[in-house]
């Protein structure tokens, strides 16, 4: 029977964060409550292909979208390092501006009316996901000082339990922006956060078309008693 | 075996695609009649008293006889998201749930009153928020999770119908202005 055991905090970022000026108005002040796993945690919603709901795997629309084109590729995996088969991964992103489709990001610039911005699909019996699209550009946060969001993709990923849902970001190698960013940075774990960054994989990218990166992903979840010291 | 840990949460943020919603992604009623349609409806407030937008709500429940869906073929399948409305409003069309067992897999037979776990996303969560949804009209009285609140704050977790029979809870997620903040649990 698949376990779901607490996350161990350094892995996971403080829903109080110094970092995120947001969240003191957000997250509760009073202490979580403990609550044992039950059928309610264990169980989890399940998706199929009629989900899908004609979002695609392809935000470049025909290679129409201004942006550095790639290909991004990983695996789904649980906390023993089994492939999760039909998890539903969806994933947003802002266009090579910085700039998203949402009526709330009201700040000047070049928006594409063709890019729709996000995709949708099930993970194979690999625990596989494969979309193709535009490096997304960084944008600043309103009401900050000059703080800008380094270049990020937006992960929501279902597994086979309540408990192992994950709403994420995935960010790029090398960009300076990333030491700077107050959301990364609240991981406090630095393996954690590298693990946020994907990796350049030229064997995902294809030939005279585009960038590839790797990004795997585990979900809370193993069939092991965890060690207890 | 080599243990992995669980990937980092990182916010919703502000911008979550449009691109997803769905117009019945709040109705759990449909694809058949699975029990007398309800709806759940309430407002999402931050810590200052603000109505929030854009917030995602998940709602996972079990069908009628207490059963909850394995898998995406089940007639009932016990699942309905929601973003808040620009008025912080969020509504879900569904049935009643069973009461659940709370401790069979152990041998016992101690049994949860109808809910549904609710997640919430959003702007200023770093992480998903968890929270559950009771009936007024049910006996709370025994749920052994319900019972793990304090008493002066169970009232908080349960739906009250109205004349129209439209059950309502509004969402305090942060006390600071003074509202009774809603009890979350541990994810």
């Amino acid at each position: 029977m698949t376990q779901y055991e607490p996350f161990d905090d350094a892995t996971q970022p403080s829903l109080h964060t110094q970092n995120y000026f947001r969240t003191t108005l957000t997250a509760p002040k009073e202490k979580l409550i403990p609550l044992p796993r039950t059928l309610t945690e264990t169980s989890g919603p399940r998706f199929g292909a009629a989900d899908l709901n004609g979002v695609g795997v392809d935000l470049t629309v025909n290679n129409t979208i201004v942006g550095s084109r790639m290909i991004v590729e990983g695996r789904v995996l649980d906390e023993d390092g089994r492939p999760v088969r039909n998890a539903m991964v969806e994933m947003w992103q802002a266009n090579a501006a910085g700039k998203y489709p949402h009526e709330v990001d009201s700040r000047p610039a070049p928006i594409e009316k063709s890019f729709i911005g996000a995709g949708r699909m099930l993970t194979d019996d690999d625990g596989k996901y494969r979309f193709t699209t535009i490096k997304p550009g960084a944008y600043p946060v309103p009401n900050t000082k000059n703080w800008w969001r380094p270049p990020h993709i937006h992960f929501s990923l279902y597994g086979h339990a309540f408990a192992s849902r994950l709403i994420t970001q995935m960010f790029f190698p090398g960009d300076p922006l990333n030491d700077l960013d107050g959301i990364l940075q609240a991981v406090p774990d630095a393996d954690a956060r590298d693990r946020l960054i994907a990796k350049p994989d030229e064997s995902i990218g294809e030939h005279e078309h585009s960038l590839g990166f790797r990004f795997d992903l585990v979900l809370r979840g193993r069939s092991e008693t965890p060690m207890v010291d | 075996m080599t243990h992995m840990f669980p990937t980092a949460a990182q916010t919703l943020g502000p911008f979550y695609n449009y691109a997803y919603k769905r117009a019945n992604e709040h109705d759990l009623t449909m694809g058949g009649k699975h029990g007398p349609a309800i709806t759940v409806t309430g407002k999402l407030f931050d810590g200052e008293g603000n109505a929030r937008r854009d917030f995602l709500l998940e709602w996972w429940q079990a069908d009628a006889s207490g059963k909850y869906a394995a898998s995406a073929d089940a007639p009932f399948r016990g699942f309905g998201r929601c973003l808040s409305a620009p008025d912080g409003s969020y509504t879900f069309k569904t049935i009643k749930p069973g009461a659940v067992p709370f401790d069979a897999e152990q041998g016992g037979n101690r049994w949860q009153a109808p809910h549904a776990a609710l997640g919430i996303f959003g702007p200023g969560l770093m992480r998903r928020i968890v929270t559950r949804v009771y009936f007024a009209d049910e006996d709370n009285s025994a749920c052994p999770v319900l019972g793990a609140v304090p008493e002066s704050r169970r009232g908080l977790l349960i739906a009250k119908p109205d004349a129209d029979g439209v059950y309502r809870l509004d969402i305090h997620m942060n006390g600071s202005d003074g509202s009774a903040e809603t009890p979350f649990f541990e994810d």
